[in-house]
């Protein structure tokens, strides 16, 4: 005979308001099974989880109902609890009287009357339940990060520098990400490339990461402490060890000032043999296979012209592309975002003239090691431009484009004013701006100090880009101060949106990554778990989960990197054993389970011709159970007996 | 063989008369019948500002009218078609308000229900015949000749209840002139108003818009200008000299309806056209 | 090198990390250290960890209940092994270097057993603090007047009367008495005659005779009427300042004078005419400085 003990929280007044919990309390004591019968204004507090504890050793309880709120607050809580009381976790059952009794309903006599149905068949399952184990599975205490930007070097540091060994994976051929490109940072007017690239070099002399750069994730299994993944490293046709970054090669290519240099955003033009910029890491060529003659079509002039002029003779078209098998244990996913292709949003004009440009093409304009070694001068005619407009919001808080807020378009138009100022001196610089969002720190003392370099605001989004072919002409009606205006302008330069990866869709599915609504990847939760997805041991960071400036990458990636230290530093993690399972006996081998479960948890034995669950991936949510034709799938403490139980006594 | 009701509005058979047997001549040819049907009245678009309960009856009726015939209404006028596709999107998806018209209508023994699409020109010649079969009927191709597209406001705006062509960067009717053999070309101010909704408040500002267009037109060196809209029409070649004369510019830029293009280029005779309607010098054009 | 490359897959503890405050961010820090096998020492000023977050109702964008996300990890953060929690204390120092620093916190006095208190709340319902009525205390201004101010007032208060009517007239007195008019006597006054010290500021700034300054022992009124001013009235004034080292209205910082000036005095034969206290003296600029000489000596003789 069972000996249950039934807590009944009033919850401040979320229950005791609408639900009599007095009578509650009153009506469980006598339910069959039950020896005790409590009540207490915060069940999840000190007082009363000692009430808990104590009500257990003084009625030799084996078995606890609590009727609380949802089980997704304090499940985990009472559980604790119960265990330090001396009963196993798993004989407690939580009967939600919150959310699914008070806050649903308004008639309190009514209210109280279903809460002692949900507590009836409550005590009905904590009968039935069975003491459960959790198993424990091995942890690999290695690391892999994918996306070598600001946020995946960051995430590598702090996990190297603890002593996890870390894999860090790159698609481009050289780490660095967006913050490469740039020149200078807000607001502090940091050069971008002097605050990165000692970074740059710690990642690649760093004793305990790994770089693999010019590869790509191919695949993933496993769960949360093993996960075995399969990267896809695409051949440079440079042997690595030996090539010194010289530049001969590129030097030399045939196709040298031929192919859009994609570092450069297409303004400069560079050959199949390149390497990507100056302060490249890892500092070595490589040959682009889509573009490169020899490897296109089989002939480069007489001889490639690269590897005559390679002194070290490190070019190797016989290169194939690699598999390499990684197994850590956590995974720290940052791979950034893209601008929005702003083509595609005719009337700013970018398709009509080669002076309409975007924020990133302005920075490979303004920085020292880009296509016109800083200095700005206008794409059509190499002339320096006399004003320069720039259009702020392209794309972005539109219901018919991206809902969201860029979050750096502002600041960035900002310190561009303020470069432009020191390049270009007193020129005509025009901003079209929606509201001026500086709300960093420091960000409104950069404001108002770039305010003093006297450029012309319009608030306000122009409706058209007007190609008048020696100038670009715009009409906006700024509504401060209630005035249409004509502007003429020599470059336009719009600030565009930051929108997810173009691959983003297939990498989420790859990863089994959830995408929100404006398909960046999602949070577990926005404000308690911003860093952890809802694949246990797969974190996110940076501007892959969401636009934001460097600050809040660099913290995003710390943090994302101590959650994941919290799983690598232990031996063994506990499996939750709220799982499914297989009768052996019963299961024909079918398989129709292996079809029907989400989380690939579940094989069929090609041996045995059984089902088997991989306790570390399965997450109990039932499919199977439903879908098995026999009845061999069983939910743990969730069994055909335990619910009709329940069943029968709310009937 | 498609069919379609006709529906004319009142410009057009009133005034713009070269529209109409532009349409007329050229139709068959294409394999489209026209249906005329008694009985419509104005489409209401003049007076949607002020009184748009009586633009979506009148819009109404015009539609229940065609669909008694259980067809698709054909509205060149781009101001009739934007009323009556307007006037569909809201009875569609307002039964009170269908509810509420159908009363009106009930007097007539009309009934909206929705069945009949309203068409435009560009649904027409774009999709219902289609590039490949206009391109079979050339027999004259208007060699060389460039052309400057004006796709008017109403044809292809507001973005939001779906229109013939795209708001931003239309292109039908270049894909169409190109199988003619034309060049039509792009040009800043393509998507400029031709003013001629203001000519009743701002008549001189509505000549300013039309003669600045035909100006920067004529700036650029194009051979013909093209429209869809016989209000468009009219600022753009009844009114040119007035337009000219606003805008200080000697303008002499031979203006066209599309139908009368392609009426040209499928080997027509210039006179069945309707071109000596048209007051702009369509001559300097040494076709057909 | 070669210790920081060990790894670190292990449960056990090693090296402990104090983390001061005990909002959101602290208890997310203490969870995720401790979680990796850290001792945690949270130390919070307020008697209970928790911060701003138990005080909001939602929060944006999610209208997520605050209370509701943020118990979890109170609870948590209170069950954890690894975790210490130091309420109602405070940091007083830091000494040593990254890797080895010894910090002293000083424990506030709960005045109750943490150890056995069970938070059940008895005290608090019986608390007799908690249920007196907080009336706000009002100020007497009696309290700022010493003994010997207070009889003068009194008296003059008694003489002129005991109502709002009295307010110059004891203003006058009072000024004359001191010199000027003391801030903690307009309260006292104000309070007596039961008149809003608004009210006693308002007069007292009106009349120029009244100042809200000390004057100085003696006053010197220069006249500025047109007999004197033809007389070289200006240029007294101008020898008097250049002394003085004062401008008009102004007293000199040994409190000795305060200069002024004034529009006609009625003794033009005598002019340019210099009023000390009340004493009119005909002088010229040339003999200000012995004239102010005289002065202080006679001062000196009296005294």
């Amino acid at each position: 005979m069972r000996r249950i003990g039934v807590f009944v929280c009033h919850c401040g007044i979320n229950i005791a308001q609408n639900v009599d919990v007095e009578a509650l309390t009153k009506y469980a004591s006598h339910l069959n099974g039950v020896v005790v019968s409590k009540n207490y204004k915060y069940m999840c507090s000190d007082v009363g989880a000692n009430l808990i504890k104590d009500a257990i050793k003084e009625h030799k309880l084996d078995g606890i109902v609590v009727a609380s709120c949802s089980p997704r607050m304090h499940e985990h809580t009472f559980r604790e609890v119960v265990t330090v009381g001396g009963i196993n976790p798993y004989r407690l059952e939580i009967v939600n009287i919150r959310e699914h009794c008070s806050w649903a309903h308004n008639d309190r006599e009514k209210a109280t009357e279903k809460a002692k149905s949900l507590i009836r068949s409550g005590v009905a399952k904590a009968k039935l339940l069975e003491p459960l184990q959790s198993s424990t599975i091995k942890v690999n205490p290695d690391a892999l990060v994918i996306g070598a930007g600001i946020a995946g070097i960051q995430a590598s540091l702090d996990l190297a520098n603890e002593g996890f060994k870390v894999y860090l994976i790159e698609k481009e051929p050289s780490i660095g990400g967006r913050m490469s490109q740039l020149d200078k940072t807000f607001p502090t007017l940091d050069c971008s490339s002097c605050i990165l690239t000692p970074k740059m070099m710690e990642v690649a002399n760093h004793p305990n990461i790994t770089l693999h750069t010019y590869s790509e994730v191919a695949s993933i299994e496993g769960s949360i402490g093993n996960y075995t993944i399969k990267v896809k490293k695409k051949p440079r046709y440079v042997d690595l060890l030996k090539c010194t970054g010289c530049g001969d090669c590129f030097t030399a290519c045939r196709l040298k000032g031929r192919i859009p240099n994609e570092f450069d955003m297409g303004m400069s033009k560079r050959g199949a043999a390149y390497i990507p910029f100056p302060q490249a890491v890892p500092l070595k060529a490589l040959i682009d296979d889509k573009n490169c003659l020899f490897l296109t079509r089989g002939k480069c002039g007489d001889k490639p012209a690269c590897a005559e002029a390679c002194q070290q003779k490190v070019i190797n078209f016989d290169q194939k592309e690699e598999t390499i098998d990684l197994k850590v244990g956590a995974i720290i996913v940052t791979t950034g975002y893209d601008l929005l292709n702003t083509e595609s949003l005719y009337e700013y004009g970018y398709a009509l003239s080669p002076d309409v440009i975007t924020t990133l093409e302005l920075e490979r304009l303004i920085s020292s090691s880009g296509p016109t070694k800083g200095e700005i001068l206008r794409p059509s005619n190499q002339q320096k431009p006399k004003s320069v407009t720039f259009i702020l919001c392209v794309g972005s808080r539109d219901e018919t484009q991206c809902t969201w807020c860029c979050r750096i378009g502002c600041m960035s138009a900002l310190k561009h004013i303020y470069l432009l100022r020191e390049k270009l001196g007193d020129i005509e610089i025009n901003i079209c701006y929606t509201d001026i969002r500086s709300y960093g720190k420091g960000y409104e003392e950069f404001y108002r100090k770039i305010r003093e370099h006297k450029a012309n605001m319009f608030r306000g989004r122009p409706s058209e880009v007007r190609n008048m072919g020696e100038y670009q002409k715009i009409d906006i009606f700024d509504t401060t101060t209630n005035k249409l205006f004509e502007i003429k302008t020599d470059l336009i330069v719009l600030v565009p949106e930051l929108v997810p990866r173009s691959n983003a869709a297939h990498f989420a599915r790859l990863m089994h990554l959830t995408q929100s609504g404006d398909g960046f990847f999602l949070e577990a939760h926005p404000k308690l778990r911003p860093m952890d997805t809802f694949v246990n041991g797969i974190f996110i960071a940076g501007c892959c989960q969401g636009p934001k400036d460097i600050q809040d990458t660099v913290s995003q990636a710390s943090g994302a990197a101590s959650r994941a230290a919290c799983i690598l530093s232990k031996k063994e993690l506990q499996i939750d054993p709220l799982i499914a399972y297989v009768d052996e006996e019963i299961c024909a081998g079918c398989g129709l389970c292996v079809e029907v479960c989400p989380y690939e948890a579940r094989v069929l034995n090609e041996k045995t011709k059984i089902a088997e669950v991989n306790a570390a991936l399965c997450m109990g949510c039932g499919a199977c159970v439903v879908t098995c034709p026999s009845n061999a799938s069983i939910h743990k403490n969730f069994t055909k007996k335990q619910l009709m139980n329940m069943i029968d006594d709310i009937m | 063989m498609k069919k379609y009701v006709f529906y004319p509005g009142c410009v057009i058979p009133t005034e713009q008369y070269a529209y109409e047997l532009s349409i007329r001549e050229i139709f068959p040819l294409l394999d489209i019948k026209l249906i005329d049907l008694k009985n419509f009245s104005c489409c209401g678009e003049p007076m949607k500002s002020v009184n748009q309960m009586l633009t979506i009856s009148l819009s109404t009726r015009n539609i229940a009218i065609a669909e008694a015939e259980n067809l698709d209404i054909f509205a060149p006028c781009p101001m009739c078609h934007l009323a009556m596709s307007e006037c569909k999107r809201v009875l569609d998806s307002d039964e009170k308000m269908k509810e509420r018209i159908n009363s009106f209508l009930a007097d007539e023994n009309l009934k909206y229900e929705g069945k009949s699409q309203i068409v435009s020109i560009i649904d027409v010649l774009y999709d219902a015949v289609g590039l490949q079969k206009i391109s079979e009927l050339v027999k004259k191709p208007l060699k060389d000749v460039k052309v400057a597209v004006h796709y008017g406001c109403h044809l292809i705006r507001p973005s939001e209840i779906g229109r013939p062509d795209n708001s931003e960067n239309p292109q039908k009717i270049e894909e169409i002139l190109k199988v003619l053999g034309a060049k039509p070309a792009y040009y800043p101010e393509k998507l400029d108003c031709c003013g001629g909704l203001l000519t009743s408040n701002l008549p001189e500002s509505a000549l300013t818009k039309t003669g600045q267009k035909l100006q920067a037109v004529q700036q650029q060196g194009f051979d013909a200008f093209v429209d869809v809209c016989p209000w468009c029409h009219r600022q753009y070649d009844s009114k040119q000299i007035k337009a000219g004369e606003t805008v200080a510019a000697k303008l002499e830029v031979p203006v066209f309806y599309l139908t009368q293009l392609i009426g040209l280029a499928l080997g027509v005779n210039k006179e069945k056209l309707g071109l000596e309607f048209n007051l702009s010098p369509v001559d300097k054009l040494k076709i057909g | 090198m070669s210790d920081e490359k060990k790894s670190l897959a292990s449960n056990s503890k090693h090296g402990s990390v104090l983390v001061i405050g005990g909002g959101i961010a602290g208890i997310q820090s203490a969870l995720d250290l401790a979680d990796s096998g850290f001792k945690v020492y949270l130390v919070e000023s307020k008697p209970s960890i928790g911060g701003v977050m138990p005080q909001l109702d939602k929060t944006f964008p999610t209208n997520d209940c605050a209370m509701c996300i943020l118990a979890p990890k109170l609870v948590s953060t209170g069950r954890h092994p690894n975790i210490e929690l130091i309420t109602y204390s405070d940091l007083k120092n830091i000494e040593g270097q990254l890797g080895n620093f010894l910090v002293t916190i000083n424990k506030r006095a709960r005045s109750v057993d943490e150890s056995l208190c069970n938070g059940c709340g008895l005290c608090v319902e019986n608390c007799l603090v908690r249920f007196k009525p907080q009336k706000p205390i009002k100020h007497d201004a009696k309290k700022d007047l010493s003994e010997k101010d207070l009889e003068i007032v009194d008296k003059i208060i008694q003489t002129c009367g005991k109502e709002p009517d009295s307010l110059i007239p004891v203003m006058q007195v009072i000024n004359e008495n001191y010199k000027y008019l003391p801030k903690s006597i307009l309260a006292y006054i104000a309070q007596e005659l039961e008149i809003p010290l608004s009210q006693v500021y308002h007069v007292a700034t009106f009349y120029t005779s009244f100042s809200l300054k000390p004057r100085g022992k003696h006053t010197l009124r220069v006249c500025m009427g047109t007999a004197c001013h033809v007389r070289g009235s200006p240029r007294v004034l101008d020898e008097i300042k250049r002394h003085l080292k004062i401008e008009s209205g102004q007293t000199t910082n040994d409190g000795l004078f305060t200069l002024e000036t004034v529009n006609c005095l009625g003794a033009c034969a005598l002019g340019p005419v210099v009023v000390v206290d009340d004493e009119y003296y005909p002088i010229s600029s040339s003999k200000v400085e012995d004239f102010l000489k005289k002065i202080i000596k006679e001062d000196e003789q009296i005294a």
